[in-house]
């Protein structure tokens, strides 16, 4: 009776499983606002028409500023005909189709003995109230502010010692109607206001679109006579809630760019403004650190090889945490890519160090394994700062070396090697992920649908070292139609097929897994510009391989 | 001393020499007698016998007046106790039920010689030593009962038992039960449920054990269904029987209706009717018993043929089926291909009692059985079906050797085979076949499986799978019955040794599988395209061998009178081997279990019982298969409309090959029982039992490779630079399931023409998950806050009611005796726990749970009552019984399943079908609405 009563006591005990790595790997990131500055701007601006706009690039999930100058231009700027002052115009693209905040900070103007207090602010027409919206057409450069010419209805009750009028205009435009022809701006606005002349904020909200480009214009009305007059731009940028940024485990790496797989991953979630240094800060949770390896199979008997297998290595010894909006925790780093560029950096496996564990049981709880000594309850890793925007690091680049000219009919999907004899033969490999290589080239339509009837085709011709994904970019300047295919050439069986192309988009952008496929040593791949229909003459393009990890 | 020597040498002795019991079969009778002054009569021979007992059983009556007869197969006895110079005491209609005690308190006078006093009270209706809880069904009391006329579905008719056949038992896995026919383990070595179909007529009794188990049980956390058949007699007899039901007895199907305008006739054109039922039940019995040596040797056989025609019901409306006739085989779209199963059980077998020492019985059974398509799913076209072949047989030899009134061994060895070979209609009608390999080499270039838009499975697939499962055991248990040693004891220990062998093939196809769509009419082969291929990377043959080593002591330890402990200790090995000869897993668990008993009153009319109990999935070869080292499996494949070719990077891999946890456990529950048993009049009991299960640690595997967005609905990266699913099989301590459940449980005992139980259980089953090996569960981490909660068959309340009533002779006819019968079965259920899915980016699949499934949703609650009736023919010895059976004799049509699926794929807002309504909630299935059968039996 006692005897089994000791029994039912002791297997009332369940022992836990053990040899899992349950450690909670948790942190926070933040994507606090970047600050920049137009090095161009100022005295001698090279801002004042939008071709040469301060290109932003694509507008990121981090509020960004920027500051500038408007020049001193006169005690007050006509603009009857023409701009004769500082215009600033920045360029950016949109991510996502999202409300944006843009605010825009000024001073208010110096006190000056010299002024002849004009009061324009208050009689000044055609200006809106700071931070009102315009959705129409506007038309700011050549009327509301060109009719404002309240230089002349400046009353004659200048009080000295005031400040001069300090009047600017800002604008959200896109180019889908082209620019002035007279003043150079815009004409389709989305958005915009007009200061009231003091010091303070012009701040409006816009919804703008994913790949759309658009252009901020600072348009100074009035400003001070001597002196640059200094301004800081504030886009909000997109809400992180809407993308997809990512934090992952990797074991300690040299190379932010091939730091390998990761040992664990996460979303992040629960993002929050800090509305006064608007800093975004979210929040990860990692579960599971553990590294997955496949084992290279050995050959049986028969000669016959099994498949890889896998082995897992529950916990890591040491990790480095990184965030960014990667769209696969497996990529590289492609270009702009907006991530952390200092990792957080943590030892698991005995002492913890680099982070904070918080256990509210004893580790011993989670396990009872004594040989795997990695194990936390809940590690709290130090803040990551998403700062840093990958840029293009270029590998090789070269140029066309006529005649390469080929033609294929891109809807044949198998054809013969013979049709590629005249690619030109880049005679490099890939560089690698993270790297972007560029060709060159120019492409004649001697027709203006050349595709149909005389096109001609530029093809390239390379190899790859390692299995891996590409985003291949064609870009050119004019409006005419260009192609591109990619083949692949299998020499041991003698085919070549058609494995990706983009047609209808300028410029043509794709990723060649969106096709299902990947480049794989062992084969030569052609990209093929075809000639579709346009302007009659020789155009020049440039094509863009972009490596991504798998 | 020397009694214990004998004891460790036959223990010895049957741990050598390989043995058996796997599962009780017999009951006893024991009791004491007493002359008038109360004081214990020693040297009173106790004679028991019975019809279902060769020969008769003569025991002699200890110092204290005690005896017991052991090993006794369940039927009525008749017990006389004779000793010179007291009356004889007499009773009869002494009911041993499998693993029943009945106690008996015999009185004797003294008297002159020759005197006979009869005791005409019945058998106590409480068994004071049990501790077990579930139901025993006799022959007498099945026989009556609505049903399909198989032993599963008797299953269903205990408390604390969802479902049938393969059910869910106090909350375990409906494949974590245990199946015994006459004491050996038919359970099937792969998929741990029930493996063998049978003849009903050979049924004697079946008991149903859910919980309470005794140390003899283990290796599995469910509960046990213990068949034992029937044995023969002294007197010849047999019967024979036909029942028939189709659809045209059936009320008309307003609900599910398919395209035809009724179930039951055709009409062509001119408007002709001509009775074509859709579906067709038939079963044909034919069953003989008797001696070949009176008292010596007795024989049993039995034949039963079943046909079943069915076409799955659903409503055509929500499905959508396409209509017209299938371009593979030309059969009508619309209707699912009709079910069609033949099957012929065999049953024959021998008792054979040489002395009163020993019986020794042998019996072989089989149950081959054929379906043609047996895929009905609303999903499947015509051409896309699929046939199973199943069954094998069993042949078992067993010995019980009595060398003592105390002691008693009983050993036995057998054999069991059965066959589960699936193979799509293609792949039948291969034209070339690989006589190496025994693959389909057919150039399926031009045939092809399809899946259409709407998500019907279309055409065939050219696939094959045959596997042979085997069990060889041999299995022994020593009883020996102590009253001296601090009250009375009966010891029983045992060893049972299992070997279980499987052997698959997947001949299957040589090269790949391609998948087509169509666009427009489906009937319209040239309107398909391709969409996925399917390569497998080899044509599988594995073998899987496992041996399953038990030993177990179990006591039943009466230290007083009225008080009855049941210590047990069981002991489990197993090892289990892959397809490489690797041994994959092996374990030794020790399991306690304790029972106690207490006859409240010392007068067998209530007792108060308890129980704990530990209990080991041993595993079994469905873990040796998963952990196979043969790497088959498959990648498929997506078209590319662009390149006009199969993407070189596979959508989704698949693979047979699993990892394996370092740390594989076993599975383990742990129950507690509490409970009140009280008779009601001498042949009704009323018990109420509370019960309380955990288990945990069940076989599950993990994908270890990929990692989630928090939702767990899409792949952001992956450990090993591939983006495939790696799953690692462990036995994981954070999957667990709860139950707890009050049941209060009437049983009327067949006597006076009737029998009858009754329960009403309140229950609640939580877990993690719903199946205990491999399953979708916890595939993503970031599910599994979600993946618990009430489990899909947690029943907040049912009610279950069945009996009948035979009256074989109320009227006379001339010289035929007319008599009635009925039967009856209602059952009432709380709907099943309803989910919402959401849809997985990686699995292509609505695999995800939203929300914790807190029972706030559920089906409607399910009732149904059947019933039978019948007339009695009773004339020169042959009785011919005409019966009709009604099933769902409401017309119920209660939806028994919904769709699940919940959120967009992008995990807002409600998924919409195409006329704009939300799926979930819609009904997929129904009950069968109300169906008549027929029945004759004739029995000499």
């Amino acid at each position: 009776m006692k005897k089994s009563i000791v029994l039912i006591a002791l297997v009332g005990c369940i022992t836990p499983e053990a040899g899992i790595d349950r450690t909670l790997l948790e942190g926070v990131v933040t994507i606090p606002m970047s600050m920049d500055s137009d090095p161009g701007d100022g005295m001698a601006s090279v801002r004042d028409t939008v071709d040469e706009a301060y290109d932003m690039g694509p507008l990121s999930w981090r509020y960004t500023t920027i500051s500038g100058k408007a020049r001193a231009f006169g005690e007050w700027n006509s603009l009857e005909s023409s701009w004769e002052g500082d215009l600033d115009f920045f360029t950016f693209t949109g991510a996502a189709e999202e409300d944006i905040t843009i605010s825009f900070y000024y001073d208010a103007a110096d006190a000056t003995e010299t002024s002849t207090g004009t009061d324009t602010g208050t009689t000044s027409t055609g200006t809106t109230s700071t931070g009102t919206t315009s959705t129409s057409t506007s038309d700011t450069a050549s009327s509301d502010t060109g009719d404002s010419d309240t230089g002349d209805t400046g009353d004659t009750g200048a009080v000295e010692e005031e400040p001069p009028p300090l009047l600017w205009d800002v604008q959200l435009y896109t180019l889908d109607e082209g620019l002035d022809e007279i003043t150079g701006v815009p004409l389709t606005s989305i958005g915009g206001g007009t200061s009231t002349g003091a010091g303070g904020v012009i701040e409006f909200t816009a919804t703008i679109e994913a790949g759309q480009e658009y252009v901020v214009g600072i348009l100074p009305l009035a400003n001070n006579i001597e002196a640059d007059d200094t301004y800081t731009l504030m886009i909000s940028g997109h809400s992180p809630e809407k993308t997809s940024i990512f934090a992952g485990a990797y074991a300690p790496f040299d190379d932010m760019m091939n730091r390998g797989a990761p040992v664990g991953g996460s979303a992040i979630e629960e993002w929050t403004l800090d509305e006064e240094t608007k800093e975004w800060s979210g929040s990860y949770r990692m579960t599971y650190i553990r590294q997955v390896e496949m084992v290279e199979p050995e050959v049986n008997d028969d000669g016959e090889e099994a498949q890889a297998a896998a082995v897992v290595t529950e916990g890591a010894q040491a990790v480095m945490i990184i965030a960014g909006d990667f769209s696969n925790l497996n990529q590289g780093l492609p270009a702009g890519t907006l991530y952390s560029p200092i990792p957080a950096e943590l030892t698991l496996n005995g002492p913890l160090s680099g982070g904070e564990d918080i256990c509210e049981e004893t580790p011993e709880d989670t396990t009872d394994d004594p040989a795997l000594n990695l194990l936390h309850c809940r590690v709290i890793a130090p803040d990551i700062a998403i700062t840093e925007i990958a840029p293009k690091v270029l590998g090789w680049e070269i140029a066309e070396v006529e005649p390469n000219d080929i033609i294929v009919d891109p809807y044949v999907v198998d054809i013969e090697v013979d049709a590629l004899a005249a690619a030109q033969d880049l005679g490099v490999t890939g560089s690698g992920v993270g790297f972007v290589d560029r060709i060159t080239g120019t492409l004649g339509f001697p027709s203006e649908e050349p595709f149909w009837v005389d096109g001609d085709s530029d093809a390239f011709a390379f190899t790859v070292t390692e299995p891996i994904d590409a985003t291949i970019t064609l870009d050119w300047a004019v409006s005419n139609d260009f192609d591109i295919n990619l083949y692949r050439h299998d020499e041991v069986n003698g085919t070549v097929e058609t494995i990706g192309y983009s047609w209808y988009n300028q410029p043509e952008v794709w990723n060649v897994s969106d096709f299902g496929e990947i480049l794989e040593p062992g084969y030569t791949y052609y990209l093929v510009v075809l000639a579709y229909t346009g302007e009659v003459g020789d155009h020049p393009y440039t094509i863009e391989l972009e490596w991504l990890g798998l | 001393m020397k009694q214990l020597f004998r004891l460790v040498l036959l223990v010895v002795l049957y741990i050598i020499s390989p043995p058996s019991i796997a599962a009780e079969v017999s009951g006893q009778i024991r009791g004491t007698v007493v002359d008038d002054s109360g004081m214990e009569v020693p040297g009173v021979v106790v004679t028991v016998t019975s019809d279902n007992l060769i020969g008769e059983r003569a025991i002699e009556t200890a110092a204290e007046g005690t005896f017991r007869a052991a090993g006794l197969p369940p039927g009525e006895y008749t017990v006389e106790a004779v000793k010179p110079g007291f009356n004889t005491w007499r009773t009869t209609d002494i009911g041993v039920v499998i693993g029943g005690v009945v106690t008996l308190e015999v009185s004797m006078s003294l008297a002159e010689a020759g005197e006979v006093l009869i005791v005409t009270a019945s058998a106590p209706t409480v068994d004071i030593e049990r501790t077990q809880t579930g139901l025993t069904m006799t022959a007498e009391m099945m026989q009556d009962i609505p049903s399909n006329r198989d032993y599963q579905g008797v299953v269903g008719f205990a408390p604390g038992v969802v479902g049938s056949g393969n059910a869910n038992m106090h909350g375990g896995f409906d494949s974590s039960n245990q199946f015994y026919i006459d004491g050996v383990n038919t359970t099937d070595p792969i998929t741990s449920t029930f493996s063998m179909n049978m003849n009903f007529d050979a049924i004697q009794e079946v008991q149903v054990i859910t919980g309470g188990m005794d140390a003899e049980y283990g290796r599995a956390l469910g509960g046990a269904v213990n068949i034992v058949t029937q044995s023969g007699g002294n007197d010849y007899e047999g019967y024979a029987s036909v029942t028939y039901s189709d659809s045209c007895l059936e009320a008309p199907d307003d609900i599910t209706e398919s395209t035809r305008d009724s179930a039951c006739w055709v009409e062509d054109e001119e408007g002709n009717r001509t009775r074509s039922p859709l579906s067709q039940y038939e079963t044909y019995a034919l069953n003989l018993g008797g001696p070949v040596i009176e008292d010596k040797l007795w024989f049993f056989t039995s034949l039963q043929a079943d046909r079943s025609v069915s076409t799955l019901a659903f409503d055509n409306d929500v499905i959508g089926r396409p209509t017209g006739p299938d371009p593979i085989n030309g059969l009508e779209m619309s209707e699912v291909a009709p079910r069609d199963w033949r099957s012929l059980y065999w049953f024959g077998k021998l008792t054979w009692q040489p002395n009163s020492a020993n019986r020794v019985w042998a019996h072989v059974q089989g149950d081959p059985t054929w379906i043609d398509n047996v895929s009905q799913s609303p999903y499947v076209l015509p051409s896309a079906e699929a046939v199973q072949n199943q069954g094998g047989w069993l042949g078992s030899l067993g010995h019980l050797w009595m060398p003592t009134n105390n002691l008693q061994v009983e050993s036995k060895v057998y054999y069991q085979q059965s066959n589960l070979d699936y193979y799509s209609i293609l792949w039948q009608d291969c034209q070339v076949r690989n006589e190496a390999t025994g693959a389909c080499d057919d150039d399926f270039g031009d045939s092809w499986y399809s899946s259409d838009p709407d998500g019907f499975d279309f055409g065939e697939i050219a696939y094959a799978s045959f596997n042979e499962r085997n069990r060889i055991s041999a299995n022994s248990a020593v009883s020996w019955f102590v009253d001296n040693l601090l009250g009375s004891h009966a010891f029983k220990t045992g060893v049972q040794f299992e070997r279980l062998i499987s052997q698959y093939s997947y001949p299957g196809i040589s090269n790949g599988l391609d998948y087509y769509s169509h666009s427009g009419d489906p009937a319209d082969l040239s309107g398909y395209t391709p969409t996925t291929t399917y390569r497998y990377r080899n044509d599988w043959d594995i073998g899987l061998d496992g041996s399953l080593t038990s030993w177990y002591l179990q006591d039943v330890w009466q230290p007083i009178d009225n008080l009855t402990i049941r210590p047990g200790l069981r002991m489990d090995h197993s090892a289990l081997d892959n397809d490489i000869g690797e041994t994959v897993f092996t374990s030794l668990t020790w399991a306690p279990r304790l029972g106690v008993a207490w006859d409240v009153f010392g007068d067998q009319s209530t007792s108060v019982h308890a129980y704990f109990g530990r209990f080991y999935d041993s595993g079994f070869l469905a873990v040796a298969d998963l952990l196979v080292d043969n790497d088959g499996g498959y990648d498929q494949y997506s078209w590319e409309d662009q390149t006009g070719g199969w993407s070189d990077i596979p959508t989704q891999s698949s693979y047979s090959q699993f990892l394996a946890h370092d740390d594989l456990k076993n599975p383990h529950s742990d129950e507690w029982d509490f409970g009140v048993t009280r008779a009601i009049g001498e042949a009704v009991a009323i018990d109420i039992t509370w019960v309380h299960k955990e288990a945990s640690n069940f076989w599950e595997d993990d994908e270890v490779n990929l990692l989630w967005n928090p939702e767990g609905t899409a792949v952001i990266g992956n450990r090993n630079g591939s983006n495939e699913a790696i799953y690692r099989l462990r036995t994981a301590d954070d999957l667990w399931t709860k139950y707890d459940s009050l049941e209060v449980s009437l049983n009327k005992r067949w006597s006076d023409y009737w029998g009858a139980t009754g329960s009403y259980t309140w229950s609640r089953a939580t877990g993690t998950n719903s199946d205990h090996i491999a399953t979708g569960a916890f595939d993503t981490a970031e599910q599994r806050q979600y993946e618990q909660g009430n489990l899909a068959y947690d029943r907040t309340h049912a009610v279950k009611f069945m009996g009948s009533y035979r009256r074989p002779d109320v009227w006379q006819i001339g010289s035929t005796n007319v008599g009635y019968l009925y039967g009856w079965d209602f059952r009432l259920y709380s709907g099943t726990p309803l989910s919402k899915l959401y849809y997985n980016e990686f699995y292509s699949g609505w695999a995800n749970y939203g929300e914790v499934n807190d029972g706030t949703y559920r089906l409607p609650a399910y009732s149904q009552t059947d019933i039978k009736t019948g007339l009695m023919f009773k004339t020169a010895g042959t009785t011919f019984a005409l019966t009709f059976e009604c099933f769902n004799l409401f017309n119920e049509r209660t939806p028994t399943s919904m769709d699940e699926t919940w959120g967009a794929r992008d995990g807002d807002g409600v998924y919409l079908d195409s006329n704009n309504e939300p799926l979930w909630g819609t009904p997929l299935s129904y009950q069968n609405p109300r169906r008549f059968q027929v029945g004759l039996r004739g029995e000499f």
